[in-house]
């Protein structure tokens, strides 16, 4: 079986090899396409009943603050295509984010407190990746340990105080790039974690796409035993997916920490679910092999609109899992279909 | 060395190693915990064990078939909070019904997770994730924070919990220990006798031969959630029953130490192996810790959390290591003594080239 179904980060070579309007056709159909056609249509229709909804501040708010999540999905994106998952992240980006606070107030270098959190996360992603690359342990059970005593421990050492009071110049994701002016097109200052969001969900598609090491992924998830046979090392793949997984957990919980002036120093709940759902609806297959970081970024961003669009359109907010609810299901579905195609 | 491996095979000597590590777990608490080695503390202990117990039996059910269902934790807290309600309004309702409301919502809540991930195809981890956070959220939303207590329960409840079937001097056997051993056994048996046991060991060690048999894979997976989703339900009765006092984060954390239960205990997490007995094993085990770290003035609530993870992450590693080391000796000493074996596929090989 062909490792891809027809995403926009995959394409098959079936796809490669047939005319221009099967290939227009495959495009329209990714997982990609038809979120960002969902997300541009969310706006038009919720728009359309309440201006307000597309107010700037508002447009900026769902964009702004869920970038965090997109963030770490971009390093789930890399888990689950290898075939493993992470369940911890919810209780790293908590813990991350109290370690940032605290050396913010302790009066270390600013730099430090947003660097330390991200080279951290790297290293308990190392530890998880060792356990699960050499050891053999399967990925949920150590990320359901890992879970228990970063949730357990945080609270300990804490007593889930709240952390204020950290110098101005803390904020990174309250910052804003300079407004340029660009052969009279004048680009407005963009939140720094919009741009960050960005950069980092295109690097990483252009890397899974292009480098050796972004390929084997796709290939170790797809079939294992395959990519083994073919030269790659799934120890060291899996591995490197763990460590970028811990990375971006950091960047996460840098960015996480620094949008309010409160920083709970407990775990946010349910946040793994949010990072996983994006992942999933964004056409990531639980089952390996097949997806892309823009999706898990498109999903995310969809996600932080509907939620948005509940308030503006005087739903309860208790429909939003129904909803997240309702788009896994299509997505999953949409998936077993589309395999089903390529298999035919 | 090779009597011993005539007589057992490396998952023996596994659970063999849990019984030394129960052992050696309870001599360290005995040095830590004052009047640890007494009856009293057994009793008390047992009850626990027994609610993780039948958890972790309905866990392994799901989990033989290749999923998971980590939602068991607000299921239980569910149950055991609907239970209570129900006998608050209604405290003339048999026991006998009483213990039926509390399965018959477990296993309602287990149907939803059943369908969704056999009927809907969507991956086990994602849904119950899900219903992990759903079930806790309506729990919470309507019970409005209000607490069941013990002054809301018949007296038959609150008199259940020292019931004993068996006392030798000051151990007591209570009846909801009997009650998991029951379900142990019952279990066991109809793993290894049913068709339907049968069918959860061939869906979760090859699906896609046991498709090609034509075994109802969709129905036999709903059905151990099902399974697994009433077997929570009880073990929320047990947990009113044990406590008396029900608040909406009851049984919170309960899928970690009943997954912790389950892989410790040998059960493979990507299916087709395992044995209820050695779920048990595992229960004792994660039971004893948790229990007893408890009972340690100098360790609060989550600090015993996090030692429960750590400690779940250091058995399943060294497990991993000790476990290959002893499979790669055994197979090692096959090769040496049994020539027969590794003749007969290449004399199959002869026969149809000839």
């Amino acid at each position: 079986m062909t490792t891809a179904a027809p995403t926009l980060g995959q394409p098959t070579r079936l796809s490669r090899s047939r005319g221009l309007a099967s290939r227009f056709l495959v495009f329209a159909t990714s997982q990609e396409f038809v979120l960002l056609l969902v997300v541009v249509l969310l706006f038009a229709v919720v728009g359309n009943t309440n201006p307000r909804y597309l107010a700037e501040r508002n447009v900026l708010n769902i964009f702004n603050g869920n970038a965090y999540i997109a963030v770490a999905a971009v390093g789930m994106t890399m888990v689950i295509i290898s075939r493993n998952i992470d369940i911890s992240v919810g209780s790293l980006i908590g813990v991350l984010g109290t370690v940032s606070g605290s050396l913010a107030i302790n009066g270390y270098p600013i730099w430090s407190s947003w660097l330390v959190p991200i080279l951290l996360g790297g290293v308990v992603g190392a530890v998880i990746g060792f356990m699960v690359a050499y050891l053999r342990i399967p990925s949920i059970v150590v990320t359901l340990g890992l879970l228990s005593i970063l949730k357990g421990g945080l609270i300990t050492v804490t007593n889930g105080a709240w952390i204020t009071d950290m110098p101005d110049t803390y904020f990174l994701a309250q910052m804003r790039t300079p407004e340029i002016s660009l052969l009279g097109i004048n680009i407005p200052a963009i939140p720094s974690p919009i741009v960050i969001m960005i950069v980092l969900t295109l690097l990483a598609a252009l890397w899974m796409r292009y480098s050796p090491t972004g390929r084997a992924i796709y290939a170790v998830g797809g079939n294992a035993e395959a990519a083994r046979l073919s030269g790659i090392s799934e120890k060291r793949i899996i591995m490197t997916v763990f460590i970028i997984n811990g990375l971006c957990v950091g960047i996460a919980a840098v960015l996480w920490a620094t949008q309010l002036s409160i920083i709970q120093s407990t775990v946010p709940a349910g946040l793994e679910l949010q990072v996983i759902t994006s992942a999933v609806v964004g056409g990531v297959s639980i089952m390996g092999g097949v997806g892309t970081t823009i999706g898990a970024m498109l999903a995310a961003i969809l996600l932080s609109a509907i939620n948005s669009a509940l308030v503006f359109i005087n739903v309860s907010p208790y429909w939003f899992r129904a909803v997240v609810g309702v788009l896994i299901l299509i997505t999953v579905l949409t998936d077993l279909l589309r395999r089903r195609r390529t298999q035919a | 060395m090779n009597a011993i491996r005539r007589y057992l095979r490396p998952e023996q000597i596994r659970e063999l190693s849990l019984i030394v590590i129960i052992i050696l777990a309870v001599l360290f608490f005995a040095t830590q915990i004052e009047n640890y080695l007494s009856a009293r503390t057994f009793n008390r202990i047992s009850t626990s064990i027994a609610i993780i117990a039948v958890v972790a039996v309905g866990q392994t059910l799901v989990v033989l078939t290749r999923n998971i269902d980590l939602s068991v934790g607000s299921i239980v807290g569910f149950a055991a909070y609907f239970s209570g309600q129900t006998l608050a309004a209604n405290p003339d309702l048999a026991p006998v019904l009483a213990v039926c409301v509390a399965i018959g919502f477990g296993a309602f809540l287990g149907l939803i997770n059943g369908v969704l991930v056999a009927v809907g195809r969507i991956p086990a981890i994602v849904v119950t994730l899900g219903t992990l956070a759903i079930y806790r959220g309506i729990l919470v939303d309507w019970a409005q924070a209000r607490t069941i207590t013990t002054e809301m329960m018949p007296t038959w409840l609150i008199d259940l919990p020292r019931v004993n079937v068996l006392t030798m001097g000051e151990v007591e056997v209570r009846i909801m220990v009997a009650l998991a051993l029951v379900v142990v056994i019952l279990f066991q048996l109809a793993l290894n006798y049913l068709p339907l046991g049968r069918r959860l060991y061939a869906i979760g060690s090859n699906p896609d031969a046991a498709r090609l048999m034509g075994l109802p894979i969709q129905r036999t997976i709903l059905i151990a959630y099902v399974l697994c989703g009433a077997l929570a339900g009880l073990a929320g009765f047990m947990f009113l029953a044990r406590f008396g006092t029900i608040t909406v984060t009851a049984g919170a954390g309960l899928e970690l130490a009943a997954v912790a239960a389950v892989v410790v205990g040998g059960v493979n997490i990507f299916g087709g192996s395992g044995t209820m007995f050695g779920a048990l094993l595992g229960a004792i085990v994660i039971g004893t810790l948790e229990q007893s770290l408890l009972r340690m003035p100098q360790v609060s609530e989550f600090v015993r959390d996090a030692l429960l993870g750590l400690f779940i992450l250091i058995a399943v590693a060294s497990d991993a290591i000790i476990v290959k080391g002893l499979r790669e000796a055994w197979a090692r000493s096959g090769r040496l003594k049994s020539a027969k074996t590794t003749l007969a596929p290449a004399t199959a090989k002869e026969v149809k080239r000839a």
